[in-house]
């Protein structure tokens, strides 16, 4: 760093210190301590500590998390009603309850730096529903989507029992929705993403085999139409390539098939599957299936 | 969540210079300052204790624009004070906690908790989006739900009750056509990520779906004057399959009965086009038992998408 106003070199060093901590909490240990200081003959641990004496006797307070020193809080103070503070705590509990477990630990991380902005008071009643909530819960979705998420972990190929049929898959990743527990397996055989219940998967066998890290995905194509095509609401895992105001054409890559047919059909006439051809036919067949069904029961 | 060790030291060695500029950032942070007025606080602090020179100020000053702080100089336009601008000293939130902070709110908006969305889009924009750089402004703003809504318009639906009420406003029917339309609202809904209100429109005698984007004002909401028109179908059916264990209730539907074959569901609507959509939306795994109309609709539907395909 080269400044061209006269400044306080020590000064600047604790100001760049005090930005390090405001950016991520910092491990003393792994940091580059002569970039930051320009200096390669003090003694690192007593000079940050000065620097921490230095932002705590201005008000600052600065903890310490496992091996990382953290910012208790950040300069600006942000006021919250109790609405607010109710919409954080609802925020927090829906999304824990549909979370797994690495993604409890960043909410948590999340949430603790949002408090930073927030007063003493406002953090404490916001800390305590937490807590209370933590402390009721007793979720036995939690336990399994836990199960399923150490299959996700290891990374090897699953036999899976599922609604009476068995079939290898490679475990992807795990969702909790609403009152469910899904698995998302890629299977190698189909070139398929499959959302699995966990209700309905009878058996789960770990193989000896470790996965791929890229998979062949089968890209479906379908086209929307009319009022469909203006309005439709595009999914994580599609692109769309518009041909004019009435017709898109849209690349779903990814979403369970079984979930997409469904989806597929309630938008009627207003949509078509283009490509594969064999998951064209299969759409064909699906309705020929339900039409069977609907005129059967009228009989 | 982490109990938190406090590391309070008892290190008395600090650094005057940085101490000084740490008070000098926020006291301009509470409000722009003379010199005078800065020198001043410094005299009253119990650690300086002492009064500082104008060169002095000047080089703390400095030091704090060597870490990013973006301070106006004292001039005749600002009354001689210095103004904190920028100071780098904020939360900044990455690419990944914003993601998370878009799936919250996803999450919320695929319940149709339209209420919910908007206060998390408020509070968002007060927590999170100052605090911002733009690449993840970019990224939170993106999906924003709601965004095509005129605000005043967000506003009356958060904070109105337009539940039951005869409204008069102004409507793009078409994308060439704006009309001034009277209906009289039965129910306000967020659906695919975009909110509606459902009532019975005069013009057309029939109940229809107003997209909130495509209203451009609202002139009056008053209580009915009369009750609402009785257009319900009430539709029986049986979800079966493999739907059975993630089948969701809407809030127009009921379950009658339950067990782990399938489940019986009653729906009033108000809409032929959203139950054949919903029935739909189960594939083969459903079973209607009533009305016997709905079923024609439904195979006449499907006769229709076949079509598509030959």
């Amino acid at each position: 760093m080269s400044y061209t106003a006269k400044h306080h070199d020590s000064c600047v060093r604790v100001l760049e210190f005090f930005k390090l901590l405001a950016k991520e909490d910092i491990d003393i240990k792994e940091l580059d301590y002569r970039r930051l200081c320009k200096f390669k003959d003090i003694e690192a641990h007593e000079t940050f500590l000065k620097y921490i004496s230095t932002l705590e006797a201005s008000d600052i307070d600065v903890k310490k998390i496992g091996k990382k020193y953290s910012l208790c809080k950040f300069l600006e103070e942000i006021k919250i009603d109790d609405c607010e503070i109710n919409l954080l705590f609802n925020i927090y509990k829906a999304f824990d309850a549909c979370c797994v477990e690495k993604q409890k630990d960043f909410l948590d991380e999340l949430f603790t730096k949002i408090e930073k902005s927030l007063s003493e008071t406002t953090k404490q009643t916001l800390n305590d529903k937490i807590n209370q909530y933590h402390n009721q819960k007793h979720s036995p979705m939690s336990k399994i989507a836990s199960e399923f998420q150490q299959y996700v972990d290891l990374s090897q190929k699953l036999t899976i029992t599922y609604n009476g049929e068995s079939f290898t898959a490679t475990p992807k990743k795990v969702e909790i929705n609403g009152n469910n527990v899904f698995l998302f397996v890629y299977d190698s055989k189909k070139a398929e993403n499959i959302k699995l219940t966990a209700k309905n998967i009878e058996k789960i066998e770990i193989l000896p085999l470790k996965t791929t890290t890229t998979n062949m995905t089968t890209s479906i194509a379908f086209e929307v139409y009319d009022r469909l095509a203006i309005n439709y609401r595009l999914r994580d895992c599609e692109t769309v390539q518009t041909f004019d105001e009435n017709k898109k054409l849209i690349i779903n890559t990814g979403e369970d098939k079984k979930s997409l047919f469904k989806r597929l059909m309630k938008y009627g006439e207003n949509c078509k599957v283009i490509s594969p051809k064999y998951v064209e036919k299969e759409m064909l067949q699906e309705l020929e299936k339900l039409e069977k069904k609907l005129k059967g029961d009228a009989e | 969540m982490n109990e938190n060790l406090s590391i309070k030291t008892k290190n008395t060695n600090i650094s005057l210079t940085a101490y000084r500029a740490i008070k000098i950032l926020k006291l301009l942070m509470e409000k722009p300052s003379t010199s005078a007025e800065i020198i001043e606080v410094l005299k009253q602090d119990e650690l300086t204790k002492r009064s500082i020179s104008d060169d002095t100020l000047r080089i703390t000053m400095n030091s704090l624009k060597a870490v990013g702080c973006k301070i106006a100089r004292p001039c005749p336009k600002n009354d001689y004070r210095y103004i904190l601008m920028e100071h780098p000293f904020k939360a900044k939130f990455n690419s990944s906690e914003i993601n998370l902070l878009s799936q919250i709110r996803k999450y919320f908006l695929d319940c149709c908790q339209w209420r919910t969305v908007i206060e998390i889009n408020r509070l968002y924009d007060k927590l999170i989006t100052p605090y911002c750089d733009e690449k993840a402004l970019n990224l939170l703003n993106a999906k924003k739900p709601f965004v095509k809504i005129k605000p005043q318009i967000l506003e009356t639906f958060y904070s109105a009750n337009l539940e039951k009420k005869e409204i008069v406003m102004t409507y793009a029917t078409s994308s060439k056509k704006i009309e001034k339309i009277n209906i009289s609202s039965k129910q306000i809904f967020c659906e695919a990520g975009k909110l509606y209100i459902m009532g019975w429109y005069y013009k057309r005698n029939t109940y229809s779906y107003f997209n909130a984007e495509k209203i451009l004002e609202i002139h009056s909401v008053e209580n009915l004057k009369e009750p609402l028109k009785a257009c319900d179908i009430k539709v029986l059916y049986k979800v079966t399959g493999e739907e059975v264990s993630t089948f969701v209730c809407n809030s127009d539907e009921k379950i009658l009965e339950q067990n782990s074959e399938e489940i019986l569901v009653e729906c009033i609507t108000t809409s032929e086009f959203k139950i054949v959509q919903r029935l739909l939306s189960f594939g083969c795994d459903f079973e209607l038992i009533s009305p016997d109309y709905i079923r024609q609709k439904l195979i006449e539907k499907i006769a229709k998408t076949k079509a598509r395909y030959e």
